[in-house]
Order: structure tokens, then sequence, then C-alpha cells
């Protein structure tokens, strides 16, 4: 297939490379139909985290139709949905992805050793986004294999176009969160009242996910 | 909502979303964040820059980190952080989506302190959203397309990171289709 490779410095190159495959159960095949290049990858264009190896997959905007789903995945994702895959990887079932702090969830990271040891803790995998994260292949890219596939997706339904949908993997929950995360003041918490959602908003989850939900 | 930056096809984007536009090269952020806010300052903060902001000679702490940066003493050049500890209304809130990569210098951990600043930040909890935008798209209360300025093929990816780094052609977002090849 052709992927957009990373080489080096301001150095990426459209490259053939081998097709993605099912590498454990719970992995899934997506045939990308469009992904998108995001402010942060060009942080990785100009090098600038150290943590790229010449050969890896850049991109973690892509959504498309899954192609081939692993054994495991237990009829939650099926050959032809139509997925725009999120830019972090989530086991859907350790402590952190239970509490939906997903970006920090516990065991999606397969570099845990790298991310113990330089943020003192790991944090989730993520796709094309340097061996800190994982160093999984990225999704600019014809096939991206997705781990924890049954998780790690976002069904949506055709009728949209994938320009509508494509943001929902990064920058559209990224700016979300953003405002949400500045909206949980001290103002809103005494608007809220009492203890309870203080102490919802300790343990992470701010006010207005809750709203949302 | 006040939006600062320094391109002018993002400017005006934000602008036609409803937001009240400061570009950094023409004015001081801080003179025109006084005025719009009575001297109070924002009470809530959007670091949407991260670790490469703007180099500039109007501010002397961006080549510092510019150099630091370049010979890897510092992974950050935290100059949008900086500011808005500084113009932040005390008691406020300081989101950052970022991205940051790693250690920084000169913070001014007292200022925010003494402050009594609010920090919240982090990569984002993707899937503990898309419920919810994914209906608001359905519904139609936004189309996030309108942020494409760009749509190519993926072998036209290595030119269009290029011209997207130098902000080309009034570049804001790329999408690559690969829907074409059917």
């Amino acid at each position: 297939m052709r992927a957009l490779v990373w080489h080096g410095k301001e150095d990426i190159r459209c490259d053939e490379v081998d097709d993605p495959e099912i590498e454990h159960p719970r992995d899934a095949i997506i045939r990308v139909t469009s992904c998108a290049i995001c402010g942060s990858d060009l942080h990785l264009f100009q090098n600038l985290i150290p943590a790229m190896k010449p050969g890896d997959i850049m991109g973690h905007e892509a959504m498309g139709e899954v192609v081939e789903v692993g054994s495991g995945i237990a009829g939650k994702l099926k050959k032809g949905d139509r997925v725009v895959v999120p830019f972090t990887i989530i086991c859907g079932d350790c402590d952190q992805c239970k509490r939906g702090n997903f970006s920090v969830g516990e065991r999606s990271n397969r570099r845990k050793d790298l991310a113990d040891k330089v943020f003192g803790h790991t944090t989730a995998g993520l796709f094309g986004y340097t061996h800190l994260t994982g160093g999984y292949p990225g999704g600019q890219a014809e096939y991206l294999r997705v781990p924890f596939a049954d998780a790690t997706h976002i069904k949506v339904p055709d009728g949209l176009s994938d320009e509508q949908l494509l943001f929902l993997s990064d920058i559209f929950p990224t700016g979300w969160q953003a405002a949400c995360s500045a909206r949980s003041s001290r103002r809103t918490r005494l608007r809220s009242g009492a203890a309870a959602p203080t102490v919802r908003w300790q343990s992470g989850a701010p006010s207005c996910w809750e709203r949302n939900r | 909502m006040i939006a600062i930056d320094c391109l002018p096809e993002r400017l005006s984007m934000a602008e036609a979303g409803g937001a009240v536009v400061v570009d950094f090269r023409e004015d001081s952020v801080i003179e025109r964040l006084q005025e719009l806010t009575h001297g109070k300052g924002p009470d809530k903060c959007i670091d949407a820059v991260g670790m490469e902001s703007h180099v500039s000679l109007a501010q002397p702490d961006t080549l510092y980190d510019r150099a630091e940066q370049a010979i890897l003493m510092e992974n950050d050049r935290p100059h949008v952080l900086r500011e808005m500890i500084y113009v932040c209304r005390p008691a406020g809130v300081i989101s950052i989506p970022g991205v940051y990569s790693g250690l920084v210098d000169n913070m001014p951990i007292g200022m925010a302190m003494n402050k009594g600043l609010t920090f919240r930040m982090g990569q984002t909890h993707v899937n503990r959203w898309t419920d919810d935008l994914l209906s608001r798209i359905e519904d139609g209360q936004i189309d996030p397309s309108f942020l494409i300025t760009h749509t190519a093929g993926l072998e036209d990816g290595p030119e269009m990171y290029r011209l997207f780094r130098d902000k080309q052609d009034s570049c804001i977002k790329v999408v690559q289709s690969l829907r074409r090849q059917e």
C-alpha cells in the first residue's frame, strides 16, 4: 500500500510499504477513505519530538471502512462498517478507560517501558505519534491496523460526508474538551452547588461531560 | 470570545464565527485584552498553540526559547503559556490542549500560584465526547468541514506538509481523500 512515511526532519515521503495485517484478535483493518494533516503532525515534521524513527507511518486523523476484523471483536465491529478512528487507542477496560480518561489509558501503549521512564507513567497509545506513545503506524495510508478496535472506533452513519465526520478523530473533540475544561471554573462549581459536583470534578469528569451524558 | 493570531485567514475565520480578534503583529495583546475586559483580564484562557509558538523580535522570550530549543536545552516554546498566566484574571482557568512535549524554562509559577489560577490540560479523551458531537453533526448544529482549505491525494502529502508548515496559500486544514482511486 501507499503511505506517508517519516524519514527525518522535513522529510516525509509517499512510499510503497507492506499492507498491515491482523496481529491480535482485537485488531481490525480499516481501508482509509480520508485522512487529515494535523498541526501537531508539523511538530514531527520539524523533528521537535525526538522519538520518531525512519520508516514510521504518519497520521492520527483518519476514517474509512472496516475490511477485516480479528476473532476477538465479539460482534462490536464488522466488515463494511464505516468508522472514524480516534487518535487515542483505547482498551476500554483499564481503570482509566472506565473513568473516561481515554488519553491516559493504561494498556494501549505498547512502549509502556519508554513512557513510564519519560513521563513517570504510561499514557495511551496514539496513532502515528512517536515511540513514546507506542510507535503505532498512522492513518495517512491506504490501510490502517486499529488495535483494540472493538473500543477504538466511532461508528458513523452513511448520508454524511467524510468531510463532515473526519474531524471527530481529533480536532473537533479537542477544541470541545479545551472549552469544557476552561468552563470548569470556581463559578461553575458554586453554581452547581454542594459537594457532589466538586467530587465529580476532582475525579476527573468535567461537569459539562456529565451534562452531555 | 477573543481569538489571538497573526494569520489573516485564521483571524477572518474566527471573526466569522463571532470572535473578537486580535492580531498580535499589529496590537499589544496585553493592552488589547485589558481594554476588551475593562481591565479585569479574561476569566478563561485556552492555549491552542503549544510548543511551536511564533518567534518574534517584539517578544524577546520567543527568541530565547527558539535558541534553547535548537540546542535541545528546552523542548517547547511556551510564550503563549507565559502570556496567559500574565493576562488571566485572578482565580481564572487556563486550559491547555497544547501540544507540549517536555521541558520548558522560565515558567512564572509564582505568578500563577499567587493569582490562584487553575490549570487543566491533556490530550483529548476523544471517545468521551464523540457520541454527543456526532449527534450535533447529524442534527445540523455544526458542520466541521468549514475548516478545510485544501483537499489533496495521498501522493500530494509531502508537498502538503510543506505548504501547511509554511502557511502558504492561506492553508488552514488539509484533508487527503483516498476515494478517487476507487
